[in-house]
């Protein structure tokens, strides 16, 4: 299957940034992977429900787990904690992103993560943790 | 008071994603509180049965439960308002939310385990039921089976959650036995006659992993990989034997010498379980004016005025998110 791994597809985000990624890393993406399969997707694929800060976030994930399957250095566990440290804004959109684009293991690990905010907290501080700060 | 920001929340993750969210927590107390967080959280917590879920993935065997009632408490008591739009489907949504919640609360907490034991009574090879010694605590009657080495037990409450088992051989067995094995559950018929209880027509709940015997000299504790709920009463150890052609004689003896004790949390008064048919189904009965205190349970909400507060600087902070 090496044919597809050297095609390059471009992503586009609902804010019109583009992303220029192999088609191996693109189809990480449940989504895009079927479209991919059932000819729908033409050079550019759009994606409204996603922003290009996000996207890109999510593509540099999947970048890293291509190449960590392929032999790469580190653990799929650091990839996945790595991707999680950020602040809860931005979790709750990488959540959303990752829902839409169909990535299951990015949607559970940021799910779990989540559910991680809320375990054994009092109702001010689930208040706390579900509003997201500037 | 509209509390935006967990509706918010809801909306903007959409209910596929609440909902992976909520199916990670595994303390019904955490579902409790995001109940307790909006009108929107509330809908959505009990309108899809989270407890329920979540009772059902920790204890599989409690799928035998074909439904939950709610005796006495706000189910019967509360005032329907007029106008109002509530169905009787939600109320027994309702209903189930609180009951598979403090079941939930009830089975892990170990603020309510306790220690039982008793001392096996005699039981011959030869399939005889013996009178049972009612020890202090929760085991009531015991015979053996000589086709296998089983040691049957019944345990005076028909609705527990069993967290260790322990189990001390006489010496003897340890050459025989090198694994043993134990099942829950209950008696197929519920008013079996005597010769009945000897045909051993059981319905098996749950049948735990192989334990090796280890010859210690003191209590073998069976540490189970989660809590089970024994639903009927009835605990069957079956000794593996190195041997299975041993049918030794003197097993009399030996079972008489045994001792087992039980670490579990007990759910009556709270709890009753009635056996519905003789497939297995069974209703789980829930009495909450049993339970002397529930605000220990149920987490104490803030006041109304400094949630309406955090929420307005919740608002504000929220406009340039």
């Amino acid at each position: 299957m090496a044919s597809y791994e050297r095609r390059k597809v471009t992503l586009k985000s609902s804010d019109g940034e583009e992303f220029l990624v192999e088609e191996a890393v693109a189809m990480e993406s449940r989504m895009i992977r079927y479209m991919i399969w059932d000819g729908l997707a033409g050079d550019v694929i759009e994606l409204p429900g996603v922003k290009g800060k996000f996207l890109s976030m999510i593509i540099d994930f999947c970048k890293k787990r291509v190449a960590w399957a392929a032999g790469g250095d580190g653990t799929l566990e650091g990839l996945k904690s790595d991707f999680v440290k950020v602040d809860l804004g931005t979790l709750i959109h990488l959540s959303a992103a990752s829902f839409c684009l169909k990535t299951n293991d990015l949607v559970d690990l940021t799910s779990q993560t989540l559910a991680n905010r809320i375990q054994g907290k009092t109702i001010d501080e689930i208040c706390r943790a579900l509003n997201p700060e500037e | 008071m509209k509390e935006q920001s967990g509706g918010d929340l809801l909306e903007r993750l959409g209910s596929d994603l609440s909902a992976a969210i909520l199916l990670c927590l595994d303390d019904p107390a955490d579902l409790v509180r995001l109940a307790s967080l909006s009108k929107s959280w509330r809908i959505f917590v009990i309108s899809n049965g989270f407890c329920k879920r979540l009772c059902l993935r920790t204890n599989p065997e409690i799928s035998c439960f074909v439904r939950a009632i709610e005796v006495g408490g706000l189910s019967t008591t509360a005032v329907k308002k007029v106008g109002s739009n509530c169905s009787g489907q939600w109320h027994t949504m309702e209903s189930e939310h609180r009951i598979f919640a403090y079941f939930g609360y009830r089975s892990v907490s170990s603020r309510f385990f306790t220690e039982t034991g008793v001392e096996s009574i005699s039981a011959s090879n030869t399939n005889a039921m013996l009178p049972g010694y009612l020890g202090p605590n929760m085991f009531s009657s015991f015979w053996s089976n000589k086709r296998k080495s089983t040691l049957t037990f019944r345990l005076s409450c028909k609705l527990c959650v069993i967290h260790e088992i322990k189990i001390q051989l006489p010496q003897e067995f340890y050459c025989r036995a090198s694994k043993c094995r134990f099942r829950l559950g209950h008696m197929r018929n519920e008013n079996a006659t005597p010769e009945e209880l000897l045909a051993e027509d059981f319905i098996w709940t749950y049948v735990s992993p192989e334990f090796s015997m280890v010859e210690i000299g003191d209590f073998q504790s069976l540490k189970l990989q989660r809590p089970v709920v024994c639903i009927g009463g009835v605990l069957q150890f079956e000794l593996l034997s190195r041997d299975p052609s041993d049918e030794s004689s003197d097993m009399r003896t030996l079972i008489m010498a045994s001792r087992v004790k039980a670490i579990v949390c007990p759910l009556a008064p709270a709890f009753e379980v009635s056996l519905l048919d003789r497939m297995g189904d069974s209703i789980l009965m829930y009495f909450p004016g049993a339970i002397p205190y529930l605000e220990d349970f149920f987490v104490q909400e803030p006041s109304f005025s400094s949630r309406r507060k955090f929420w307005r600087k919740a608002k504000r902070r929220r406009k340039n998110w």
